[in-house]
C-alpha cells in the first residue's frame, strides 16, 4: 500500500481511530494485524520470509541474553547469517551469478526468477540492530513475541524506514498512548509536509528527469546537468517525504520515530551531508560497521578512518542495490569523504561567512548530483555515457523544456519547498513552531494542501527507496 | 483533548473548502480570458472566432505541428493538442458543438497502433480526457468520461482546484501571452528548424531498429480504445459534420515502410463500416518527399521545413473530398 494513495488515507484513519478506541492491552495486536495487512498489500507471500526471520531473531535475542559469552556470539552470528542470508538470496544472488557467468563461459548458472521483497534491506537492518544491541547488553531481550514482531513490522516504517533501534521504539509499545492534541497537530503537519514533498515536488520532477535520462543519447551538456540536479532534489523529496509521512503517522498515534533527514541539501561538506541524510542508515553503519573497523585498526592513525570509511561506504553502496553502479556510488562517496579526512576539510570552515556557506553548499550539491547519476543509471556503462554526454562541449549550452508550464510548476514548487525549509525549518522544528507560533503551522499546512491540490501528481510513482 | 482535535480538523477543512472555491474562481476567470496555449487557450481562441470554419484539423502532436491551415484553399483551423487521444478529441468536439462552432469538415489524425493492446481486460483506459479537466461539470461528455475513470477521480474532482491541477502556471503564462500577443491565429504551431534536428531524428531511427525486434504478436484490438473513436464518429454524423480520418508517417515509417498489419486493417475495416474516408499517408508518395533527416525534428515530428511540404501534399490530396 503506497502512502500516496487514497487506500492508505482510509487505512490510516481506520487504524488510528481503532487504536485509540481499544484498551491498551489489545493495541499491539491491532497494530501488528494492520502492519501485516499493509505489507501484504504488495506481495502477500513474502510475509512468510519476514515471519521466518522474526521468529529466528526473537529466539536469538532471548538465547543471547541467557547464554554465556561464547554461546552469545554463536547466537548472534546465527541471527546475522539468517538475516544477511535472506538479503543475499533475494537481493544479491542474481548479481553474483551475473558476475560469475560473465567471468567464465564454462558453466552457465541460472538466475532466480523472484521479485525483491519490498523494503527488505530496511527491516533486515532493523532486525539486526536488535540482536546486536542485545548482544552488546544495551537492550534487554524482548519476551513478548507480538511486541517483538511489531518492532520489526510497525507499518509506518516497515518498508522504507527510518531504521529504528530497539532502545528507541520497543518501550514505546508498552506505554499507554492517549489522543494528544500536540501529537495530532505535529504528526499531521509532518505528514502534510511529506505528502507535499512526494506528490508535488518528487513526482513533478520525476516526469522531467525520466524524460531526460531515458533519452540520454539525445540530450547533452547543461540539460543533463540540470536533470542531475533535479534528480538529486527528486530523490531527497521522495525519500524524506516518505520518512515525514511515516514519522507523522506514528506521531499521531503517540509514537516518536527517529529523525531521518535534517535538511541535507544545505550541507556544506560531504561529511556534513552524511550526518543529515538517511540518518537512521548512516548511524546504523557508523555504530555497527565504521566504529568497529576503525577501532580495530586504530594503530593506523588517520588511515584507519580512511580504511573504515571506504569499507563502510562500499557496503552502503551495496545496501542500496545489487549492481556495480551502486558499489561505485558508495566508493566515490567513500573516496571524497576520505579526501576530506586527509585534507582536514572541516564543515566549520564553510560556516564563517555567507559566501563560504553558499560555496560549500554549491560544491557539495554538485558533487552529490554528479555521483547520483550512478544511482539513476541502469548500469555503470549508462552512467559513463551520461557523464560523457554532459561534457560534449559542442552542444553544451542547451536546456530541454518539454512543457513550459510543467517546467515552471516544477521550479516554482522546488523554490517554495526550499524557501520554507531554509527560512522556517532550518532554525525551528515543527514542535517549536507549534509551541510558539501555532498559526504559522496552520498557515503552512494550508499552503501545502493548496499546493498539493494545484500541483500534486495523483497517479505518481511508488517511492524510489521501496526497491531497497 | 479529542474535542480540540476535532475543532482543529473542522477549521482546517472549512478553510481548505473556502480557499479551494476562491482560488478556483480566480483561476477560472483568468482561464476564460486566455486565447493561446494548450491549457484551454487554443480552445477558447477557436470558440471566440466570429466565423465558422470549413475545415477543422484535430489530433495529437503530429497534426498540431505538421498541418498548416494556410495550405488549404478553404477556411481552416488547426485545433490539435499534443499528446492526446480519442477521448480528448471526442470531448473537445462535444464542447465545440455545445458552443455552436461546429465546422463543416473535420480531419482527425489517428494512430492505428494505438488501438491495439496486449492488455484488454481494462474497460476504461483513456485518461487523456484529463487534459480537458477544466470542463469538468461544464460539459456533459467530458464529465462522463472523467467519472468513468473511477471513484478516485470523482473524489479528487470534488475539490475544484483539481480542475487546474498542474495547469495553473500554464494558464498564467497563457493569460500574459494573450495580453501581449493576442490570440493564436490558426492553431498551427510549427517546430522551429534547428541544427541538431537531423541528429536526433537519426538517433530515434536507430533506436527504433533495435526495438523492432520486440514481439507484437500478442497484441489484439482493444475495443475500449475503439469506443472513443466510435463516439467521435457518432458525434460527427449526429451533427452532420463530414469526417475524414488520416494518418501521417513518422521518420521511422518513412524509412522502413509500413506493413499491412492488424492495426492498419482494423482502421480500414472501421472506416468502411462507418462510411468514412481514410487517408493513410504512411503509404504512397508523401514518404518520398520527406525522407531526408533534415526535415525532421525527431523521429516522430517534422520541423517547420518538413511541415510545409507535408501540408501542401495533404491539402492537394484531401481537397476534393471536403464537403462544401
Amino acid at each position: 500500500m503506497l502512502f500516496n494513495s487514497l487506500e492508505f488515507l482510509l487505512f490510516f484513519v481506520i487504524v488510528t481511530i481503532s487504536f485509540f478506541s481499544l484498551p491498551h492491552k489489545y493495541r499491539w495486536f491491532l497494530l501488528l494485524t494492520a502492519s501485516c495487512f499493509f505489507y501484504m498489500f504488495f506481495v502477500p507471500i513474502y510475509i512468510l520470509i519476514l515471519a521466518g526471520t522474526i521468529v529466528i531473531d526473537y529466539f536469538a535475542g532471548i538465547f543471547i541474553e541467557k547464554a554465556d559469552n561464547k554461546k552469545k556470539r554463536f547466537y548472534l552470528i546465527l541471527s546475522l547469517i539468517t538475516n544477511i542470508g535472506v538479503l543475499v538470496i533475494f537481493k544479491y544472488y542474481n548479481f553474483f551469478i551475473d558476475n560469475i557467468n560473465n567471468a567464465q563461459e564454462i558453466i552457465s548458472f541460472s538466475y532466480l526468477k523472484i521479485l525483491l521483497p519490498i523494503g527488505l534491506s530496511f527491516h533486515t537492518f532493523q532486525a539486526m540492530s536488535y540482536t546486536i544491541e542485545v548482544y552488546r547488553g544495551n537492550q534487554k531481550a524482548e519476551h513478548h513475541f507480538g511486541i517483538y514482531a511489531l518492532y520489526v513490522m510497525f507499518y509506518p516504517q516497515l518498508v522504507a524506514g527510518p531504521i529504528e533501534r530497539p532502545q528507541n521504539i520497543l518501550h514505546q509499545f508498552y506505554e499507554i498512548q492517549k489522543p494528544s492534541y500536540n501529537n495530532f497537530v505535529i504528526g499531521l503537519s509532518q505528514m502534510i509536509r511529506g505528502f507535499f514533498k512526494k506528490v508535488v515536488v518528487a513526482d513533478l520532477l520525476a516526469g522531467y528527469v525520466d524524460n531526460i535520462f531515458n533519452n540520454y543519447q539525445t540530450n547533452t551538456g547543461f540539460t543533463l546537468i540540470f536533470a542531475a540536479w533535479m534528480f538529486m532534489i527528486q530523490i531527497y523529496c521522495d525519500f524524506s517525504g516518505y520518512s515525514d509521512i511515516a514519522i507523522g503517522a506514528a506521531r499521531i498515534m503517540g509514537f516518536k520515530l527517529m529523525v531521518n533527514f535534517k535538511l541535507p541539501l544545505f550541507s556544506k561538506t560531504l561529511s556534513e551531508f552524511w550526518t543529515r541524510w538517511h540518518i537512521s542508515l548512516s548511524s546504523w553503519l557508523r555504530d555497527y560497521l565504521f566504529y568497529p573497523i576503525a577501532v580495530n585498526k586504530r594503530d593506523w592513525g588517520k588511515w584507519a578512518l580512511v580504511y573504515a570509511t571506504l569499507i563502510t561506504f562500499m557496503i552502503s553502496g551495496l545496501w542500496h542495490g545489487a549492481g556495480w553502479n551502486f558499489i561505485l556510488f558508495g566508493l566515490l562517496h567513500g573516496i571524497i569523504l576520505s579526501g576530506e579526512i586527509l585534507l582536514g576539510i572541516k564543515t566549520s570552515f564553510f560556516t564563517k561567512s555567507f559566501i563560504k556557506r553558499i560555496t560549500g553548499v554549491f560544491i557539495t550539491f554538485n558533487i552529490l548530483a554528479f555521483i547520483q547519476i550512478l544511482f539513476r543509471a541502469k548500469d555503470i556503462y549508462q552512467a559513463i555515457a551520461i557523464w560523457k554526454s554532459i561534457f560534449t562541449l559542442k552542444y553544451f549550452f542547451n536546456l530541454k523544456i518539454n512543457d513550459t508550464g510543467i517546467f515552471a510548476s516544477m521550479l516554482f514548487c522546488v523554490a517554495v519547498l526550499f524557501s520554507i525549509e531554509y527560512f522556517v525549518f532550518r532554525n525551528h522544528s515543527i514542535e517549536s513552531i507549534e509551541k510558539k507560533r501555532p498559526n504559522w503551522l496552520f498557515a503552512l499546512n494550508l499552503i501545502f494542501i493548496i499546493l498539493i491540490l494545484l500541483f500534486g501528481v495523483s497517479n505518481g510513482e511508488q517511492f524510489i527507496y521501496f526497491q531497497f | 483533548m479529542t474535542t480540540k482535535i476535532f475543532k482543529y480538523l473542522a477549521i482546517l477543512i472549512v478553510t481548505i473548502y473556502i480557499a479551494d472555491r476562491v482560488i478556483y474562481f480566480c483561476i477560472d476567470k483568468m482561464q476564460a480570458k486566455t486565447l493561446t496555449g494548450e491549457s484551454g487557450g487554443k480552445i477558447n481562441a477557436y470558440l471566440n472566432l466570429k466565423k465558422t470554419v470549413a475545415l477543422l484539423i484535430m489530433g495529437p502532436s503530429s497534426s498540431t505541428y505538421q498541418i498548416d491551415p494556410t495550405a488549404f484553399k478553404v477556411d481552416t483551423y488547426n485545433i490539435g493538442h499534443s499528446n492526446t487521444e480519442d477521448a480528448f478529441q471526442a470531448g473537445l468536439l462535444s464542447i465545440i458543438i455545445e458552443n455552436n462552432k461546429k465546422p463543416k469538415n473535420i480531419m482527425l489524425h489517428i494512430l492505428p497502433d494505438s488501438y491495439l493492446s496486449t492488455d484488454t481486460t481494462s474497460t476504461v483506459i483513456n485518461d487523456g480526457i484529463l487534459k480537458l479537466k477544466f470542463f469538468y461539470n461544464k460539459n456533459k461528455l467530458v464529465t462522463y468520461y472523467i467519472n468513468e475513470l473511477g471513484i478516485k477521480e470523482r473524489i479528487k474532482f470534488s475539490m475544484h482546484l483539481s480542475r487546474y491541477n498542474n495547469r495553473v502556471i500554464n494558464t498564467l503564462k497563457n493569460y500574459i501571452t494573450t495580453k501581449r500577443n493576442g490570440p493564436v491565429l490558426n492553431g498551427f504551431e510549427p517546430l522551429p528548424v534547428e541544427e541538431r534536428d537531423s541528429i536526433v531524428a537519426t538517433i530515434n531511427y536507430n533506436d527504433s531498429k533495435l526495438k523492432n525486434t520486440n514481439n507484437k504478436a500478442n497484441e489484439i484490438i482493444h475495443m475500449a480504445k475503439m469506443k472513443y473513436l466510435k463516439d467521435f464518429v457518432n458525434l460527427c454524423s449526429a451533427n452532420n459534420i463530414k469526417l475524414i480520418l488520416f494518418t501521417l508517417p513518422s521518420y521511422i515509417q518513412v524509412k522502413n515502410g509500413v506493413k499491412d498489419d492488424l492495426a492498419t486493417q482494423n482502421i480500414n475495416t472501421f472506416s468502411k463500416e462507418n462510411n468514412i474516408t481514410y487517408f493513410d499517408f504512411r503509404k504512397g508518395s508523401l514518404g518520398g518527399l520527406i525522407n531526408r533527416a533534415i526535415y525532421w525534428k525527431d523521429g516522430y515530428h517534422l520541423n517547420a521545413m518538413g511541415a510545409v511540404i507535408e501540408s501542401n501534399f495533404v491539402s492537394s490530396e484531401v481537397s476534393s473530398f471536403l464537403a462544401n
